[in-house]
């Protein structure tokens, strides 16, 4: 009987997620693995909002600011991906085959339970590359959850263990100076993230990702003159929505630009 | 024991009789263009026929489940390897049945001293242009593209009766699928057995059973565009035949 894992059937053919472990002591120079960013997700009124920064970075050289490290999976699943571009693209390639293969050949959806494990079994298999230091990745996974009616976040170590975000998860460089921000405004602000509609919760994610900016060279924010803007979706009943930069640009300057404290 | 030509041809000729007679009691399938992409169909007794094999590319078959089981196995295969190591566009129901399915299931016929596969296969594509292509797979292994449609028989006096339907409508592609349904349904009434009052047949078999709908199309979001239709849209166009 088929198992429906397409790892697996991809190992047959000779395929390797992480390459053999480099010699004892190895390392590269510094510089040359890109790396570093902001990503987030926190629950809203209707579902998951998840961003990422577009910037990725190799030691002090800014290498890319249009990076888009927030990639559907599948229907009902988003992961974002904060650390080495080249491992966290690679694994949500894996993923996205592998939730296909899955439900086309076993003619039924993956658990979200499911879903959750085959990222961490990746991370895992990625461990040589992540403790050499050219490798390491720590996503971020916003899922809804059809059968339980109710939007899900998971984050991981870059080991791959993983934790369920009750209501946000942070990760990357950045992620220090807006995981604070976070809390204090679900706790103390007088609205807690569930009660924001879609549009507070993008200009909350706006507003966050240029707090990173603020503190994190490896952040890029957002630079409305070249109209870089983050890549921010929503993970709802519907399915993944991801919103427009014209829609950030118009809020950006009625909410963020123009609002003075 | 085939060492002399004739038997060796004598064997396959009984091979193909035995398999005709076993496809006899199978149930057609139905594949046709409709503005939002292409739509199959059929009524089955249980078992399910139509399948999502990859982003843009759907199943349809009949014969042995357990020989249909092990070739869409093979076609899930072969499509996700190549969608992972190349892209997702170079996955095409044409070199998937060209250099994957046929060679096999030909083999399989014509190496007596196995079984052959049980089983007539349609494989639909809806390219990124909306281009349409279908193709069909005899069990012998003999696979051929078919302009504006392809359909499963179980026999060749339903294949003829089913394609004289089909060419009853000049065109399907442009007109929505909600005109193509009945359509295809009708087609599939007149493989399921002869006479002419195809709606009779349908309230019949209608009674009991449900149709099985997959369908193509751009509109549908994420990369994958082939979705099975739930009972709650498929059960108002079944209406007309289910009330009298």
């Amino acid at each position: 009987m088929g198992e429906g894992d397409f790892l697996s059937l991809l190992k047959n053919t000779g395929y390797t997620l992480s390459p053999a472990a480099a010699a004892p002591g190895a390392v590269l120079p510094e510089g040359v693995v890109t790396s570093a960013t902001t990503i987030f997700a926190f629950k809203y009124g209707a579902g998951v909002l998840i961003a990422g920064d577009r910037r990725a970075t190799a030691g002090m050289n800014v290498m890319y600011d249009r990076a888009d490290k927030v990639i559907d999976i599948d229907r009902h699943a988003v992961m974002a991906i904060a650390g080495v571009p080249a491992t966290g693209f690679e694994i949500a390639r894996v993923l996205e085959h592998t939730f296909k293969y899955y439900r086309r050949s076993q003619l039924q959806e993956l658990s979200l339970e499911g879903k959750v494990r085959a990222i961490s079994r990746l991370l895992k298999e990625n461990i040589s590359m992540a403790v050499q230091g050219i490798g390491a990745v720590a996503p971020i996974f916003a899922a809804y959850d059809l059968a339980g009616a109710a939007g899900k976040i998971y984050f991981y170590d870059i080991l791959g263990a993983q934790f369920e975000g009750v209501e946000f998860a942070t990760s990357g460089s950045g992620s220090s100076a807006i995981q604070g921000v976070l809390h204090f405004v679900n706790r103390w602000s007088g609205h807690p993230l569930s009660s924001f509609t879609e549009e507070d919760a993008i200009v909350l994610a706006l507003r966050l990702l240029e707090t990173a900016a603020e503190f994190d060279a490896a952040t890029g924010g957002v630079k409305q003159s070249a109209r870089v803007f983050p890549i921010l979706k929503t993970v709802t009943p519907e399915g993944i929505s991801t919103i427009a930069p014209e829609r950030m640009n118009v809020l950006y300057q009625a909410r963020i630009e123009s609002a003075h404290v | 024991m085939f060492e002399e030509p004739y038997r060796w041809i004598e064997s396959i000729n009984n091979r193909r009789e035995y398999l005709n007679e076993q496809l006899k009691e199978g149930g057609p399938v139905v594949a046709l263009p409709c503005r939002e992409g292409i739509l199959l169909v059929t009524i089955s007794a249980g078992t399910q026929k139509l399948y999502e094999i990859y982003d843009r590319i759907a199943l349809g078959a009949m014969g042995h489940p357990a020989d249909v089981e092990r070739l869409r196995d093979l076609l899930l295969d072969a499509a996700h390897l190549e969608g992972f190591n190349r892209s997702p566009s170079d996955v095409t129901a044409r070199r998937l049945v060209q250099f994957g399915l046929a060679p096999l299931v030909k083999q399989a016929f014509e190496e007596v001293g196995r079984g052959p596969f049980t089983i007539r296969l349609l494989l639909a594509e809806l390219g990124p242009d909306q281009r349409r292509t279908f193709l069909s797979l005899n069990y012998d292994g003999l696979f051929k593209e078919e302009p504006g449609g392809a359909l499963l028989a179980p026999s060749a006096q339903s294949a003829e009766r089913m394609r004289r339907q089909m060419e009853m409508t000049a065109d399907y592609s442009g007109r929505p699928i909600e005109e193509v349904f009945p359509e295809a349904l009708r087609i599939w009434a007149a493989g399921e057995g002869p006479g002419e009052n195809l709606d009779h047949r349908l309230r019949e078999v209608l009674q009991e059973r449900s149709a099985e709908v997959l369908l193509l199309s751009h509109a549908f979001s994420g990369s994958s565009k082939v979705r099975a239709l739930p009972d709650s849209q498929i059960r108002p166009w079944l209406h007309r035949w289910r009330s009298s």
